[in-house]
């Protein structure tokens, strides 16, 4: 009998990350060790300083650990080259920030296009904005596509992130304290949109959040505290709210 | 849409910022141009006044007492023999290469005369010359009215100033020595003593005058001698020194002189200009750090969405390269009304400004190169940021 072991999508493996200040030195990640799936929702939680940014910039690659390995899909990716490591996000991350205006100078579809101003994506010619344009449809924004960020809700703004991370079909979408500024509706709405698309297009999404009405909709909940990870929950813990 | 795209969007959105910043690059823009193009103006000018004293050289009398000469420069009464015309054509031969139909030695006989016109006497100066040798060495002759004179005839060609002091037009006659002379031509003004004269054929003059074969003076033009102030001299020397009892001098030294004085002034001028861009560069770049500060979460945003630091470089250069491109070709244009209003209200320089590509194309090259050199470190410094320190920043506009 041969047992498969199944791979998971993203691996950490006793990650660590301590800041050097002229005042000492400052752990903002202490040895944490997890695995996350395709098409899986995860919700980082914790008070302020927790380790929350640092652990998703870590999983995103836009910071290195100090102790500890990062994999997706069985690959390393902390020890990458700054070269490669942006061609590696261009092809499988998207970042969705807390405070992620777009740029003011582009519309709503231009800014969701944004990211094909600097790379091409392999075996997608042409169509790209035709999909651009049904990605900003579906998040509501149909009747927004030529409007510039200005023009737009703070709601509506986040939606344009959130198209914008989706336009380049990434495998991973991490999402810091995306509905931060939101109103309760527009929380929902985001969030309940990772929860379909985590479902339907197999993406695996990690989120930040403060709120943990919006953390219960995920799989996993991770606990943060001080940097270490010290409680991890089931998803759904909370009963979903309704719209 | 491209990076290019991005680039002028992004400037036409930050209007203001790109203002300081199309100013600053302008403003040395416009002083270069304007530098330039007067030295342009006032080459021309000086060009113009060099040929319209129209040879490079001439060959006169030795011993000419200072009352022989006249009040506009011309000498009376001693004369030359014309065989000395051979004589120099072979010493001026000797310092340049074959120049073919470009050397012309054209000799004059100058004479003070009565002229009488309707019975009125016009005390004048009247010129005898090579009207064929004349007209080559001084393409920029030319008539304000009437036609030029056949100066095998009994014809003459007046003068603009002398014309126009004594009433004469094309079609008068006039009596000089006893010969009635017919007046063809009025000559335009050159502010030089050929306003003031009368001009016959040089053997009419002889004739006229009883000077046969002889000459008051010998004028050489040659194109080799003009360009090379050095040979000249060397000619002027070999001549005064090989031709006993003649005195060889160039009427164009003096202009010369002022012309190199010009050149050094408008030299200082350029060192002033150039110490302008190094000013205006700190300008700019102080202008561009802060902007780009401003810019560090915009930064971040294009890196996390795909932008490597070349691409980012390659936007903020595109931006600066425009705004360098865009000042500098209106720096060009200010500099040309710059000029204008210089020469119409301080220098009276006189010449019209000269449309020069060359100055347009350097023009734009100084704006694009100030721009950029100044731009290009803080850029290159910023458009590394890593993308999790942009959106820590607390710069923000």
């Amino acid at each position: 009998m041969t047992a498969t072991m199944e791979r998971p999508l993203l691996e950490l493996r006793d990650v660590a990350k301590v800041f050097r200040l002229a005042s000492g030195e400052v752990t903002a990640v202490e040895n944490i060790s997890l695995s996350l799936e395709a098409g899986e929702l995860v919700a980082l939680v914790g008070p302020s300083g927790s380790g929350k940014t640092t652990l998703l910039n870590i999983i995103g690659s836009l910071d290195r650990p100090t102790h500890g390995d990062v994999c997706l899909q069985g690959e390393r990716i902390d020890t990458l080259s700054e070269e490669r490591l942006v061609r590696f996000r261009r092809e499988k991350f998207s970042y969705i920030f807390q405070d992620a205006r777009p740029l003011r100078m582009l519309n709503v579809l231009e800014n969701t296009l944004l990211p094909f101003n600097f790379f091409k994506p392999r075996n997608r010619n042409g169509k790209l904005r035709e999909e651009g344009i049904e990605i900003v449809r579906s998040l509501g924004l149909g009747h927004r596509l030529y409007h510039m960020p200005n023009q737009l809700s703070g709601g509506e703004i986040q939606r344009v992130a959130i198209a914008r991370a989706l336009i380049t079909r990434p495998l991973v979408i991490l999402a810091d304290e995306p509905t931060a500024n939101l109103d309760r509706e527009n929380r929902l709405f985001v969030i309940k949109t990772f929860r379909n698309l985590t479902r339907e297009k197999n993406l695996t999404i990690i989120f930040s959040t403060h709120d943990l009405e919006m953390a219960g909709i995920a799989d996993r909940v991770l606990h943060l505290q001080d940097g270490a990870l010290v409680k991890v929950e089931k998803g759904d813990c909370c009963p979903c709210p309704s719209n | 849409m491209d990076l290019l795209r991005i680039a002028i969007k992004d400037l036409v959105r930050r209007q203001g910022r790109s203002l300081y910043l199309f100013i600053a690059v302008m403003i040395p823009v416009a002083i270069l141009s304007t530098i330039l193009l007067t030295l342009d103006n006032a080459d021309t000018t000086l060009s113009t006044l060099a040929s319209k004293f129209g040879f490079t050289l001439s060959v006169q009398p030795k011993n000419v007492k200072q009352e022989r000469i006249d009040q506009v420069g011309v000498v009376l009464g001693e004369t030359l023999d014309e065989g000395l015309i051979e004589e120099i054509r072979e010493k001026v031969l000797m310092y340049i290469e074959d120049e073919g139909e470009t050397l012309i030695i054209s000799p004059r006989l100058y004479e003070k005369a009565s002229i009488s016109k309707a019975a009125r006497e016009i005390p004048s100066l009247v010129a005898g010359l090579d009207f064929d040798s004349e007209r080559k060495a001084r393409p920029s002759w030319a008539l304000s009215d009437g036609r030029w004179s056949d100066f095998r005839q009994d014809e003459a060609v007046a003068g603009g100033t002398f014309a126009r002091v004594n009433g004469l037009s094309p079609d008068d006659s006039v009596v000089i020595e006893g010969r009635t002379i017919r007046v063809t031509g009025i000559l335009e003004n050159y502010n030089s003593s050929e306003d003031h004269m009368m001009f016959i054929g040089l053997d009419k003059a002889r004739e006229l005058f009883h000077k046969d074969g002889q000459v008051s003076l010998i004028n050489v033009q040659s194109v080799a001698l003009d360009r090379n102030q050095d040979l000249m001299k060397k000619v002027v020397e070999e001549l005064n020194t090989g031709i006993p009892n003649i005195k060889a001098i160039s009427p164009q030294q003096f202009t010369t002189l002022k012309f190199v004085l010009l050149k050094k002034t408008f030299r200082f001028l350029l060192a002033i200009v150039l110490a302008t861009i190094i000013v205006s560069v700190f300008s700019i770049f102080n202008i561009v750090t802060t902007a780009l500060y401003s810019r560090v979460r915009e930064i971040g945003l294009l890196k996390s969405v795909g932008a490597s630091r070349r691409q980012l470089l390659l936007i903020f250069v595109y931006e600066y390269l425009l705004v360098g491109f865009v000042a500098g070709t209106s720096g060009f244009f200010t500099g040309m009304g710059c000029t204008w209003a210089l020469d119409k209200f301080l220098l009276k320089l006189g010449s019209s400004i000269a449309w020069n590509p060359s100055y347009l194309v350097a023009a734009v090259a100084t704006g694009m190169l100030c721009s950029l050199s100044a731009s290009y470190y803080p850029t290159y410094k910023l458009a590394g940021i890593k993308i999790t320190e942009s959106f820590r920043s607390q710069w923000e506009v």
